[in-house]
């Protein structure tokens, strides 16, 4: 098993080179000139030139990459924001916490929401809770978040006037954002956790359970969720590495200072080392949740595990023989 | 079945509540352009600089209001504009909302011989030919933190932005330089003749203790502190707070602060908010108090009729042009073409279709000028195409449409497509529809802020660009637009390569050659050769509470709430 996580590392670390060299080949050939988005047109030709030797502009672009790989990767530096004027790493550190606190708590939310509605409605399918279940899912997937965080801030901060429309402070300012940006993530969870439950459901191993007179909670918490969990892991997984960089469209509905709005800055403002930090972040966080997930499924599913084991160990007999 | 009617079930509700995201507020929106503009009208009323302000003594609690996102809190920079920059930093001199420079920082006890725009200027001497100006401070500032600010302190403001900040007109400083505690010394290559020269280096730095500066550990990037009426107390990442400087040093040496320097407020909040929608939603909850600039009507027609604001408009300083390319590789490269072109956009056309509410331009350049600009020029007056009253060319009538089809025949225009680039297309679409009328088949190329530039200096990808400048004044705004200093090739942006009208450009922004004369002659030029267009200046609308009394606004327009005068409540 241990090996199993040792080549994934190596394999994270092999995309997250990729991803960086991807990252700056874009932003290399998309059209403007930084130096004129730092200094405007309003300053002499000269000028932007000076900026652009003494940034390392002109370099040949394979000096450039080289040059950026080798702060990335061997001293993890960023670079400087040309916006903020600071580390690209200390402006993401300094709002990741508040990033975080809102993905994570969105997280649970789904979970512990998502979870158990979804749970609930396979139970009774059929009946008017499934039914509702299934429009309340279709409503909000299909709802854009935008519009939804609008919506609720029409409602809550101009008709009741209960809440604040934008910014962070007080606890008040947190609860808009995270129901806007959990809410299509319950619907989801719910769906996914119905569709996995109604296929466990009908499983031998259910019907032995029930004939072995167990009572029906225990078959359905201790034999049935486990098995159904499976594929609504990967979806959480997916939500959590989507904590840190997918709360963009709700952080610039609410103004709320986190990530998102940092590099929504950062590619308005041709900010390169903030797009490139930000890009190789999420790239980072992304894939470690990708095996964060993986190994989860092997706790869980003692099949899945056999299989890294196995595979693993097929790979040394093979290189052995 | 069943599912069928869960799945209709929940278009009903998604319709619905799509539905219910319809505001059914008494603004008009912009396809009812001619309304907006008439709405607007009736609920707004002009702001006017000269008048004097009311000081009332009232002194507010408490406001907050919209303001750009800023990135960082450094002082020094290419544009200065960080939200309450004006409010915590001083400079040397500033300029008020009519562009008239003011000593601020420098003693307006000393100094004198030095004229500058017509009058002496207090604080600085200089000596004719010398490239030599002498600057005194007065004895009695300090910074929130407490600090004394000595002439040092401003030699070290100044070398410091000009080492390590681009700054537009910076390039003829040779040093800066303290003589003593109260005496900062300007050195130039040359004598700084350029129209409003002074003002881009006296009225672009703001002062700070170095002391301080080095303390701060951020290099203040984090943090402000200054001299001025108002201390930085918090920067949350969308909202910078600032309280009242109680030991402000004017106040503590005596001093009478000009309105501009008035602090009536006690807290002002700067909120970052980028979206109109979300600072009508925070100006109706109360979680703003007012906007100082909406450049739609609609958003500000959300507040008509209400008692609890009002709305006011300024002109900006802006200008929106229309460029013609004069490279070869453009068909507007034919004079006759470019004039058909010019003579068939109807400026009052094309404000109606794109919101009614931005102000007429004559020339590429608003009448919101510097000194002596505005009181030179009467626009209407001045040969625009739009203002063609006929008997220009033998044959052709008053008609604006037979002049178009006249010089469209004198032209090699085989029906090419002209691309017309823009950053926003509303105006340019307007644009490309008039011309269709002529058989002038133009395309639009709407590109973002970081491609403009690119594309702009390739002359195969355009033909007419619709654009916007600013400047301090006239001059400025040309030098801006048809300067060939900035543009590297020895042509202007738009590829006029023409050593007249560039010699004349240089004399209009020289102390002495910015005459009328020199101004309408630069100006003519650019008519006779169809090089460019003005086509109007947008209106700012401001929606203040009704219990402001006066609007005071410093350098550039930029909104100084701190200064603004309150009405007591009634008791």
């Amino acid at each position: 098993m241990w090996r199993y996580i040792v080549k994934r590392l190596i394999a994270l670390v092999i995309v997250l080179l990729c991803v960086a060299v991807i990252i700056f080949c874009v932003l290399w050939f998309m059209p403007g000139d930084p130096a004129e988005i730092i200094l405007g047109m309003s300053v002499p030709e000269a000028d932007r030139e000076a900026l652009r030797i003494k940034m390392g502009w002109n370099d040949p672009f394979l000096l450039q990459l080289g040059r950026y790989m080798r702060d990335v990767f061997l001293h993890l530096d960023f670079g400087d924001s040309y916006q903020y004027k600071v580390p690209v790493s200390q402006g993401f550190m300094e709002r990741l916490p508040r990033t975080l606190t809102l993905g994570l708590i969105s997280v649970f939310i789904q979970t512990v929401i998502g979870i158990p509605l979804g749970v609930s409605a396979a139970i009774h399918r059929n009946t008017l809770q499934d039914q509702g279940l299934l429009v309340f899912a279709m409503v909000f997937i299909s709802v854009p978040q935008f519009w939804f965080a609008l919506m609720m801030v029409v409602l809550f901060s101009v008709k009741l006037g209960w809440l604040p429309p934008f910014g962070i402070g007080s606890w008040k300012h947190w609860i808009m954002p995270i129901i806007a940006n959990s809410i299509s993530g319950i619907a989801m969870n719910a769906r996914q956790t119905r569709s996995a439950v109604l296929e466990t459901i009908r499983s031998d191993f259910v019907t032995t359970a029930r004939a072995k007179g167990l009572p029906e909670g225990k078959v359905i918490y201790k034999h049935m969720l486990p098995n159904a969990l499976i594929p609504v892991i990967n979806g959480l997984g997916m939500q959590l590495s989507m904590c840190v960089g997918g709360t963009v469209v709700i952080e610039s509905v609410f103004s709320f200072p986190g990530v998102g709005n940092y590099m929504l800055n950062g590619i308005n403002g041709l900010d390169y080392p903030v797009v490139r930090g930000c890009v190789l972040i999420l790239a980072a966080v992304s894939a470690v949740m990708t095996l964060v997930v993986d190994l989860v499924y092997g706790f869980l599913d003692p099949r899945i595990k056999a299989q890294y084991v196995n595979y693993a160990a097929k790979k040394g007999a093979k290189k052995a023989a | 079945m069943k599912k069928f009617l869960a799945l209709l079930l929940a278009l009903v509700m998604v319709a619905g509540l799509a539905a219910c995201g319809q505001q059914s507020a008494p603004a008009q929106s912009a396809s009812s352009a001619p309304n907006a503009a008439e709405a607007i009208q009736e609920s707004s009323t002009a702001l006017d600089n000269t008048v004097e302000v009311e000081n009332t003594g009232y002194i507010k609690d408490y406001i907050a209001l919209n303001s750009l996102v800023a990135t960082s809190l450094t002082p020094w920079g290419t544009s200065n504009d960080t939200p309450g920059n004006y409010e915590v930093y001083e400079m040397l001199y500033e300029c008020d909302a009519l562009s008239n420079i003011y000593p601020l920082l420098a003693d307006a006890n000393r100094g004198g011989s030095y004229i500058y725009q017509g009058k002496p200027l207090p604080g600085c001497d200089h000596e004719e030919g010398t490239g030599v100006y002498d600057v005194y401070i007065y004895d009695c500032i300090y910074d929130q933190k407490g600090e004394h600010i000595t002439a040092s302190d401003v030699a070290f403001s100044y070398n410091w932005q000009k080492d390590n900040e681009a700054v537009s007109g910076w390039n003829d400083i040779v040093s800066i330089e303290a003589l003593d505690d109260t005496t900062v010394r300007f050195t130039f290559n040359s004598e700084v003749n350029g129209v409003g020269g002074l003002t881009d280096i006296f009225c672009r730095c703001f002062i700070v203790s170095e002391k301080t500066f080095t303390e701060s550990g951020d290099q203040l990037v984090g943090q402000m502190i200054g001299t001025g009426p108002y201390k930085f107390v918090s920067f949350d990442g969308t909202a910078i707070t600032l309280k009242r400087n109680e030991d402000y040093w004017q106040l503590k040496a005596g001093m009478t602060p000009r309105p501009e320097q008035a602090a009536n407020v006690e807290t002002i909040v700067y909120r970052m908010i980028g979206e109109s929608a979300q600072v009508i939603i925070g100006l109706q909850t109360g979680d703003l108090t007012c906007c100082p600039e909406f450049n739609r009507a609609d958003d500000a027609l959300t507040f008509a009729n209400n008692d609890k604001f009002q709305i006011t408009y300024y002109p900006q300083k802006f200008v929106n042009y229309l460029n013609a390319n004069c490279d070869e590789a453009s068909p507007l490269h034919d004079i006759n073409l470019r004039k058909a072109v010019f003579y068939a956009v109807d400026i009052d056309g094309l404000i109606q279709a794109t919101g009614g509410t931005y102000e007429r331009l004559y020339a590429y350049a608003n009448y919101y000028g510097g000194y002596s600009d505005a009181t030179w020029f009467k626009w209407e007056d001045m040969d625009n195409y739009n203002t063609y009253t006929g008997g220009a060319i033998e044959g052709v009538g008053a008609n604006r449409a037979e002049v178009v089809k006249y010089y469209l025949d004198q032209s090699s225009y085989n029906g090419e497509k002209l691309y017309i680039l823009c950053q926003s297309s509303d105006e340019a679409t307007v644009i490309a529809g008039q011309l269709a009328q002529y058989g002038i088949n133009a395309e639009v190329k709407a590109v973002d802020r970081t491609s403009a530039r690119t594309t702009q200096g390739d002359p195969s990808q355009w033909d007419l660009e619709v654009g916007m400048m600013a400047g301090d004044n006239i001059a400025v705004v040309w030098e801006h637009g048809f300067g060939t200093a900035n543009t590297g090739t020895g042509k202007t942006s738009n590829y006029v390569s023409d050593p007249e009208w560039n010699d004349l450009l240089a004399l209009c922004n020289t102390a002495d050659g910015h005459t009328k004369e020199n101004m309408e002659a630069w100006w003519q030029h650019a008519v006779d050769n169809a090089y460019t267009m003005g086509l109007f200046t947008t209106k700012t609308y401001m929606v203040i509470p009704s219990d402001m009394v006066s609007v005071v606004q410093g350098d550039k327009l930029t909104f100084l709430p701190g200064a603004c005068t309150w009405a007591a409540p009634e008791a």
